[in-house]
């Protein structure tokens, strides 16, 4: 048995009648029931699929139908692909296509609007325990001709810079060394009730499903639109008494302006992960002063790499402290090197360079992408190294210290301006709500640098003043870094995953 | 138009700014189905909702079904107090 179906039976086994899925209608699913539907379903699918190989794409929303299609699919010894069942119909049909898939698993609600697209798809309505699955067969699909690794569990699909997704390949063991770290270094057990916020198809809900199953946790899914609504993040802590929470710095940002924390203790908390993005000081000490009773870790690491390092936060806050806390040191199956654009070096105080990660985690590579996993994947000291593209540094304790994105580093006149910094300027104008700067090159042979702002006000206002925002930026950087223009927006361009889409930033006129 | 749709509609046109003409602002508009209106933006109308009517939401209140237009807005609120 590869490493997921272990632990899918394992789980099975020691925590047969304890919860192990919740969701916001308070209805509960044992890991028995659990049981009862996967053994069910990957029967169904083993005859289905059998002989095809190939991954299976599972579009279905944040309901036990789809961790039961996932374990299924894990079951039966194929890869699984989620799919955002909120994504336009043609960027899953995209997806679809790329990894040659050959069956999907989707719901009666959802099969007619990405079944059309399926030229030749046959659909089989099943039903199982009560709840009605619609797999799709595309019998043209040709998996066959797909070079993927043997032990391959998972593909995720992120965002990619050519505005095509890309199909990250995740295997039993990359997936299985961050898991057991996780349950290891959290200290999980059947008494956690671990949040589900981030949706399949983001490499955050890995630790949620599989840490929280392996250590018998009950899971809460939470829907898309509850993770939109802070009012309700923070009931659900309380009402189902959630002790591990794992979720943006953006979604807690948005708790603490509209969740209504007064309201609750919510001292059931017992660790709070964060990872995605830089959680500034001011916020984060304001969180963490509500939950004083709880552990806070940073947790870092691209798609292609899970989670590769992590930074515990000291007990006391530090009010002197305003540098974000650094993304700390590798996790015990990871090793991390720096390229400072001559060599590539160990982890040595004072290097500054692009983040490079070797060890059991790093990603089979990405799918159907040759010329992109030889950019991106290097062999250093024998061992297989992915290039993060992130700008870090390192200090006297040997901690890394995230600095930017290797394409936000930019250089004008000499200068080398980090354009989040600017933007970090900006944020902290109160009525500026969110502030996305580029860099665009002009002129003959594109070699003038242009540096524009583009931000949003917040509740509605106006524009503001050039010569204020000037004079703002002032006090916080220096005059080299000014942008040349500000451009007021009334809505930030976003990406699929809520960051500011610099891309369709670039693109704006 | 009644008292409640006409202090909501001057907040979503002066406050949050939505890009829509007033006239085009009618009662039965789709604000946040339409995205004219996104999470945040919601989230600022709930509390102005709250303050301007002295009425409280509970979490799940705070979705298409009670926000989604002027007309809707105001039945809530009506019900409400």
């Amino acid at each position: 048995m590869s490493g997921l179906q272990r632990l899918i039976e394992d789980a099975f086994n020691r925590f047969s009648s304890r919860i192990a899925l919740v969701n916001e209608a308070n209805q509960t699913l044992s890991y028995d029931g659990l049981r009862q539907g996967v053994h069910a379903l990957s029967g169904v699918l083993t005859g289905f699929h059998a002989g095809k190989g190939g991954p299976i794409a599972v579009c279905i929303p944040k309901q036990f139908e789809a961790v039961t299609s996932l374990l299924s699919i894990v079951r039966t010894g194929a890869a699984y692909i989620p799919l955002d069942p909120e994504a336009p119909a043609s960027r899953n049909t995209y997806i679809i296509n790329d990894a040659r898939v050959s069956l999907v698993i989707t719901t009666a609600e959802l099969s007619p609007s990405l079944h059309p697209l399926l030229q030749d798809g046959i659909i089989h309505p099943v039903d199982i325990l009560g709840s009605t699955y619609h797999l799709i067969l595309l019998d043209y699909q040709t998996p066959e001709l797909l070079d993927m690794p043997e032990d391959l569990a998972y593909i995720l699909y992120t965002s990619g810079s050519t505005g095509l997704p890309k199909g990250v390949m995740i295997t039993h063991q990359n997936a299985m060394c961050f898991i057991q770290w996780g349950v290891r270094t959290f200290s999980l057990t059947p008494e956690d009730v671990v949040s589900s916020i981030a949706p399949f198809h983001f490499d955050l809900s890995v630790f949620d499903l599989y840490a929280g199953l392996s250590s018998g946790a009950t899971i809460v899914l939470i829907s898309p639109a509850s993770v939109k609504n802070p009012m309700i993040l923070a009931e659900l802590i309380d009402r189902f008494q959630i002790s591990v929470w794992y979720a943006t710095p953006t979604t807690m940002k948005m708790m603490l302006r509209f969740g209504r924390m007064d309201r609750y203790s919510h001292q059931s908390l017992r660790i709070v992960l964060f990872a995605g993005e830089v959680f500034p000081m001011t916020p984060l000490n304001e969180l963490r002063a509500r939950w004083s009773h709880a552990s806070f870790y940073n947790l870092y690491g691209p798609t292609e790499t899970n989670v590769c390092t992590f930074f515990t936060l000291p007990e006391e806050i530090d009010p002197a402290q305003e540098e974000p806390y650094p993304i700390g040191t590798a996790c015990s199956y990871a090793l991390c090197f720096v390229d400072d654009g001559t060599q590539i070096s160990d982890l040595v105080p004072d290097i500054e360079g692009e983040l490079l990660v070797a060890g059991e985690s790093v990603m089979g590579g990405y799918l159907n992408l040759p010329e992109r996993n030889a950019t991106s994947l290097l062999h250093h000291q024998g061992r297989l190294c992915y290039r993060t593209g992130d700008i870090v540094r390192v200090d006297q304790d040997l901690q890394i210290h995230y600095l930017s994105r290797k394409d936000r580093m930019v250089k004008r006149h000499g200068f080398r301006i980090e354009l989040g910094e600017i933007e970090a300027g900006l944020h902290d104008e109160p009525g500026i709500a969110e502030a996305g700067v580029i860099q665009r090159m002009s002129g003959p042979d594109l070699q003038e640098s242009r540096i524009i702002a583009y931000y949003t006000t917040c509740e509605g206002q106006s524009g503001l003043e050039v010569p204020y925002l000037q004079s703002f930026l002032l006090g916080h950087i220096p005059s080299y870094m000014l942008p040349d223009q500000f451009i007021h927006l009334l809505e930030m361009p976003k990406t699929s995953t809520q960051k500011v889409d610099y891309s369709a930033l670039k693109a704006m006129p | 138009m009644s008292e409640i749709k006409s202090a909501v509609k001057t907040y979503l046109l002066e406050e949050l700014n939505l890009p829509v003409k007033p006239e085009e602002l009618t009662d039965d508009t789709p604000l946040l189905s339409s995205r004219l209106i996104d999470s945040i933006s919601a989230l600022l109308l709930v509390e102005f909702l709250e303050k301007e009517f002295k009425i409280e939401f509970q979490p799940h209140e705070v979705n298409n079904d009670n926000l989604d237009s002027l007309q809707l807005i105001e039945q809530f609120v009506q019900g409400k107090r």
